[in-house]
């Protein structure tokens, strides 16, 4: 299956200024997931793009005042993912 | 008190086609309660992508519940995941982040090699109330989210 073309509708982000950002990134990361990584290219040329559409979104979650270290906490791999989640 | 859930299925598409169609599952007319979505971060680790989304549903709450949660409010869904090309195993792990202390589900689902399994074990943990306990399990099960894939 190909990434989708330009035409689809694109996904709400978190922050609503990083919509455009977004859109852009996942475009260029879908073709380069399915047409390269997938086939052992680990190079990645999004990192710009990226690096632009992940400060918006970090920007948005600090200004709803989410919790962004709780989010930013990796679990999978770790004892964490073998544990009932905490009720915190 | 904790549930455990299991499910499986089977889909004729290359894991190719499953792995990539992950990232493209929304919008979609099925998961409209899905709201936004984002990646937190990517990074390459041992030749796997490492990916941290943040996802944002809505909550709908019956008029019982709402003295128990609040009102309607969207929640937070958190998902890392791991790729591995080589293996091909595509591993997620999800948690919704606010309301831990009335319902909390994680699943871990994994997609492997040409015959996509996927496995989703869900873990509900609440607190010991009688009756509306036994509800809002069966209330949170209801709105289980099915992976739709492509």
């Amino acid at each position: 299956m190909k990434y989708l073309s330009k035409r689809a509708a694109s996904m709400d982000s978190v922050g609503t200024d990083c919509r455009e950002l977004k859109r852009t990134y996942d475009e260029c990361f879908n073709k380069w997931f399915s047409e390269k990584f997938l086939k052992g290219v680990t190079e990645d040329p999004c990192t710009a793009l990226f690096k632009v559409y992940q400060d918006c979104v970090k920007k948005a979650i600090r200004e709803k005042n989410l919790n962004l270290e709780e989010i930013e906490t990796d679990v999978l791999g770790t004892e964490r993912e073998k544990q009932p989640p905490p009720t915190t | 008190m904790v549930k455990f859930m299991t499910a499986s299925s089977v889909f004729k598409f290359t894991w190719d086609q499953v792995a990539s169609g992950m990232w493209q599952r929304y919008p979609n007319p099925n998961s409209k309660h899905v709201l936004t979505e984002d990646v937190l971060s990517r990074r390459i680790e041992d030749q796997k992508l490492v990916s941290l989304r943040i996802l944002t549903k809505t909550n709908k709450i019956p008029k019982w519940g709402e003295r128990f949660v609040g009102q309607n409010k969207n929640i937070l869904i958190i998902e890392e995941s791991v790729v591995d090309p080589k293996e091909k195993t595509f591993t997620t792990y999800t948690r919704n982040v606010g309301l831990q202390k009335v319902l909390l589900t994680a699943s871990i689902t994994s997609h492997n090699l040409q015959f996509f399994s996927i496995s989703v074990a869900g873990l509900a943990k609440l607190k010991s109330w009688a009756l509306p306990h036994l509800l809002l399990v069966a209330l949170g099960f209801s709105r289980w989210d099915q992976v739709p894939l492509l």
